[in-house]
């Protein structure tokens, strides 16, 4: 069996043979390299022993590695004086060289600027809302009393039932708004919201939509298609293809659901698709007059439209994440930068 | 809900659109078609057309709704089945089908009277039961129904066609009247399905007898079923108040076929052409007679309930033309009864729309019926500018977020919700926790009381997969309870780890001060917090100040005191509240530029304090004795413990004074000192 003494001598001859710096080099792998260097396989041979044996062997080998690496270290400096590798020493010498530190922003907070800004330019607030919230502002105000069957789409996570609760959608964030403020406005806003379910790779407990409504003197069907429109083409370019359809929400009437063609088969139907040929975005309409009403607002007088739209699976595909989960922690780290951005 | 293509083409003759174009053309009224399926039925091939039926919509979850609704977009007329029931004397309620009811009492009652809208029953004597024919056999389990036997397929035939659930009961295994009231005294029942429900006594709803449970609203019992050898029987139809099903369907966690349409606001008058058409399939197909009259129970009459609605109305909301002609035709086409006149019309839904209650919806019958795809989508709105309500935190939070990824710190999102553990070694706020009452997700059950516990998870995260550089934030809510009061309060958190590096506060410290400075904070400074949170290094907490009030906390952390963390000796934590970050900058006032009318005198002056003494408490209040107009600036230049107390060599910057009047404000001041 080799021992540390057979390989020191060996070594230390071998270094002090070398006649350039490619001859060292192959010292310096035989006896250090990482996969068969044989000094290395000495230490890993330390893993068998007895736990004396190892505190005993372990600091011997140590230090001849110590040792090597300073004689190693040593000729090379010799020869780099004496040979013409001199040139090539200077080149092989190490980088003292970090890339620099660059932070990012996550990646549902990109998302949400780029919404915002759009909104932004369209002359638009932006607000938010509480996460606790009330039975009053989460469903009442929006016209779903209890006992409506509108309620069964929630799933609601109650901190006080009935009273108090996590909001199951955005649309709260509209309830308080009518009731703060006097039209005409335009208000977006991105939120956090609560659902009671399990979480796992393609679901989640906790998602983030985008919602904005507007309450002027008059808005209709038209403008709400344009607004809509004007939102999918920023997020999906201008080649996207949508259409919008009558769909119930208790908070709206006339209410629409606006879909996107498959982006997958066109429209001819696939499996991304469930063969339908069109993907559900989100929902929207003219808000319902109950909710101008409980408002203190005239819908005679003032009339509105709302739409609203859930990010996360958006951000996903944007950004190539396959679980659900990495959007709020765990997972999720940046690179220091990119070859070729893909965003 | 499911539709046999062959079917609609029966109910609404002259229909020449093929299944996919039915299905379609529902969809963008308001029935989303979320499948086709080339079938076989009777022998012949047809298509089932599967709907999303998301409305208020009660009518919506039958056949002969959907078939009317076809015949609107198309501009048809619906057929209603003629059976071809033996004849007997009317009462009919327009089905084309007589039959004759016997003279003997039926055996029911309500006694829960508010809770039952309507409800008709009759007994059948003579039946046979058996194989279900193939078409009916066939039919049901298209429509996704298990096939069981004749009586049963009728059952769930005639409810699937009208859309009113139904009960068939074995009436030889009934004892006295079927009634309908409040549960006092079962305490569990077994259903058709097999399964127990647990009854509760609180309020639920049961169709019983003298007994047993026959039924709770939405599914019925095993005591009284409908078998092969069931001869004689009780049927019944009837509709309910929509909330007292929805209890009882969450009491006892059933939804079924039946549940999920009287949840809806089923129109009683329709209950009894749905009773003659359960009534006739019976009769037809399994023979037998009725023997009881008809029991009706029936407290408030069906009225009609007219509409306010002005033709003007679907083009303003539409925003294109939609003449009153047009809208007229729609509404004729849905069956509505219109009587127009100058400027309004008065608007009569038919019976079985329920949800068409205000001049709103009926718009929307307007307009889904024109199409929603003639709407042009393309052109963004011309609004007129609307007062900007945004808050003043949201603009602080982008530029906070701009801050720090400019400084090299990478942001996260976590978890809002967390375990008790976490929040008790995390929080350092006097409020107690909040917590849920019934989430699923058992492992998270409380709301964090800091953004610590989500940044430490990541930071550990980051370090196990060999990223060493960690330096995290995040902006989100913190939540807690004061009294009987909820609180959230929107934090920025912060989390630098720097491997065996002694002063990582420090480096956090200087990310805050290029923060608030960036943001326009014209004093940052720190002061001992009195508590920090549990793994926190209790002598390295402090409160950090933005123009002189409290903001947040900055503190080292002992991460090992947290069980299981294998990260981070070297750590500082910073969470600031951002709401009280946002009042602090706004009050404070920052003059762009003064008048420096002297040069600066510069004068040194020593200082003694205290042990423990707080410098900048200190030099603030020599600033005032100054006058805080003459002072450009202060440095400590040099440190020296004496005994008990610290010599500070200081180095003050007079401005707009002469030489003799800087030096006397100097002696005066430094001599008290």
């Amino acid at each position: 069996m080799t021992t540390a003494k057979n390989i020191q001598e060996q070594a230390l001859a071998e270094i002090a043979a070398a006649a350039d710096i490619a001859g060292l080099e192959q010292v310096r792998v035989k006896y250090l390299g990482r996969k068969d260097g044989e000094l290395n396989r000495l230490l890993r041979s330390l893993k068998d022993m007895t736990e004396a044996e190892r505190r005993k062997r372990g600091p011997v080998l140590q230090n001849l590695r110590a040792h090597l690496e300073q004689a190693l270290d040593q000729r090379r400096a010799e020869l780099a004086t004496t040979t013409s590798d001199a040139a090539l020493l200077k080149l092989a010498a190490p980088l003292d060289f970090q890339l620099p530190k660059i932070g990012h922003l996550h990646p549902l907070t990109e998302t949400i600027r780029m919404i915002n800004d759009h909104f932004l330019r369209l002359g638009y607030s932006l607000m938010e809302g509480p996460e606790i919230e009330t039975d009053e502002f989460c469903f009442r105000r929006l016209n779903v009393p209890p006992d409506h069957p509108a309620r069964d789409m929630h799933d609601t996570i109650y901190i006080e039932e009935p009273k108090y609760l996590l909001r199951t959608h955005t649309s709260s964030i509209e309830a308080r708004v009518l009731e703060k403020y006097k039209p005409p406005f335009k208000v977006a806003y991105p939120g956090r919201t609560y659902r009671n379910e399990k979480a796992s790779k393609t679901n989640h407990f906790i998602f983030h939509q985008y919602q904005g409504f507007v309450v002027l003197k008059e808005a209709s069907l038209k403008d709400l298609f344009g607004t809509i429109t004007g939102l999918f083409r920023k997020m999906y370019g201008p080649k996207v293809v949508i259409r919008f359809r009558n769909k119930y929400y208790p908070e709206v009437e006339p209410g629409v659901g606006p879909d996107m063609q498959c982006f997958n088969c066109a429209g001819k139907g696939c499996a991304v698709c469930k063969n339908v040929g069109w993907i559900e975005m989100g929902g929207a309409g003219i808000i319902h007059p109950n909710l101008l009403w409980m408002a203190g607002i005239d819908p005679k007088k003032w009339r509105g439209f709302a739409f609203g739209l859930g990010l996360d699976r958006w951000v996903m595909a944007k950004y190539h994440i396959q679980d659900i989960r990495t959007l709020l922690g765990g997972d999720l780290a940046y690179q220091y930068y990119q070859h070729e951005s893909n965003l | 809900m499911k539709v046999l293509y062959s079917h609609i083409k029966k109910l609404v003759p002259g229909l020449k659109a093929t299944a996919r174009e039915v299905g379609e053309g529902l969809t963008l009224t308001g029935f989303m078609m979320d499948g086709l399926a080339s079938v076989t039925y009777n022998g012949k091939p047809d298509h089932v057309i599967s709907l999303e039926v998301r409305q208020n919509r009660p009518d919506g979850l039958s056949v002969l709704g959907v078939a009317r609704e076809v015949a609107a977009i198309y501009g048809l007329n619906v057929k209603l089945p003629v059976l071809k029931a033996k004849p007997r004397t009317v009462p009919s309620s327009g089905s084309g089908a007589g039959v004759k009811y016997g003279s003997a009492r039926s055996p029911a009652r309500v006694d829960a009277k508010n809770k039952v809208r309507r409800a008709q029953v009759a007994a059948f004597t003579g039946v046979k039961n058996g194989p279900s024919p193939r078409w009916l056999k066939e039919y049901v389990e298209l429509l996704g129904m298990n096939s069981v036997n004749l009586l049963v397929d009728i059952s769930n035939y005639a409810m699937l066609v009208t859309g009113y659930p139904n009960h068939l009961i074995d009436q030889h295994k009934m004892r006295g009247d079927l009634a309908w009231g409040y549960n006092t005294r079962f305490d569990r029942m077994t259903t058709l399905l097999g399964t127990t429900l647990e009854l509760q006594k609180k309020g639920e709803m049961l169709i019983q007898d003298d007994v047993n449970p026959i039924a709770t609203l939405m599914v019925g019992s095993r005591a009284a079923e409908v078998t092969r050898g069931t001869s004689a029987l009780v049927a019944e139809v009837a509709v309910y108040d929509p909330a007292q099903v929805r209890r009882d369907s969450r009491t006892f966690h059933v939804s079924t076929e039946a549940s999920r349409r009287l949840e809806k606001e089923l129109d009683p008058s329709g209950v009894a052409y749905a009773f003659e058409f359960l009534a006739a399939l019976i009769v037809t197909h399994a023979g037998g007679t009725i023997s009881t009259k008809l029991f009706d129970h029936y407290p408030r009459k069906f009225q009609p309930r007219s509409i306010l609605f002005n033709p003007a109305w679907p083009g303003r909301f539409a925003g294109i033309e939609i003449p009153p002609a047009q809208s007229l035709r729609v509404l004729k086409h849905l069956r509505f009864k219109v009587a127009t006149g100058k400027k309004m019309w008065r608007v009569t839904p038919p019976a079985e729309r329920t949800d068409v209650t205000i001049g709103e919806d009926v718009v929307e019958e307007v307009v889904r019926l024109v199409g929603y795809q003639n709407i042009p989508s393309g052109e963004l709105p011309a609004f007129p500018p609307t007062p900007d309500i945004t808050p003043p935190i949201i603009r602080l939070v982008e530029k906070v977020r701009d801050a720090l990824a400019a400084n090299g710190l990478d942001e996260i999102y976590s978890l809002p919700l967390t375990t008790p553990a976490l929040n008790a070694a995390a929080n350092y706020r006097e409020w107690s926790q909040v917590v849920t009452q019934n989430a699923i997700n058992e492992e998270y059950p409380v709301m964090r009381q800091s953004l610590l516990t989500g940044l430490l998870a990541q930071a550990q995260s980051y370090r196990k997969k060999n990223l060493e550089h960690v330096q995290l934030f995040e902006v989100g809510k913190v939540f807690g309870k004061v009294g009987r009061e909820y609180q959230e309060r929107e934090c920025l958190g912060l989390l630098v780890h720097i491997s065996a590096a002694p002063k990582v506060t420090t480096a956090a410290q200087h990310i805050l001060e290029q923060l608030f400075r960036g943001l326009g904070a014209s004093e940052v400074g720190h002061r001992p917090a009195a508590a920090g949170p549990i793994v926190s290094n209790p002598h390295a907490a402090w409160e950090v100040l933005v123009n002189g009030k409290a903001v947040g906390i900055l503190c080292q952390l002992q991460p090992q005191k947290l069980t299981g963390n294998t990260v981070l000796g070297d750590t500082a934590f910073c969470e600031v509240d951002l709401e009280d970050l946002e009042r602090s900058l706004r009050a404070a006032t920052h003059p762009a530029a003064i008048e420096l009318t002297h040069k600066l005198i510069i004068l040194d002056a020593n200082l003694e304090l205290p042990r423990g003494d707080s410098l900048p408490d200190r030099l603030h209040e020599i600033c005032r004795q100054i006058g805080e107009r003459h002072v450009w600036s202060i440095e400590v230049k040099d440190t020296y413990p004496a005994g008990d107390k610290v010599r500070y060599t200081l180095r003050v910057s007079y401005r707009d004074l002469s030489d003799p009047e800087a030096k006397q404000k100097h002696a005066e001041v430094f001599v008290d000192n």
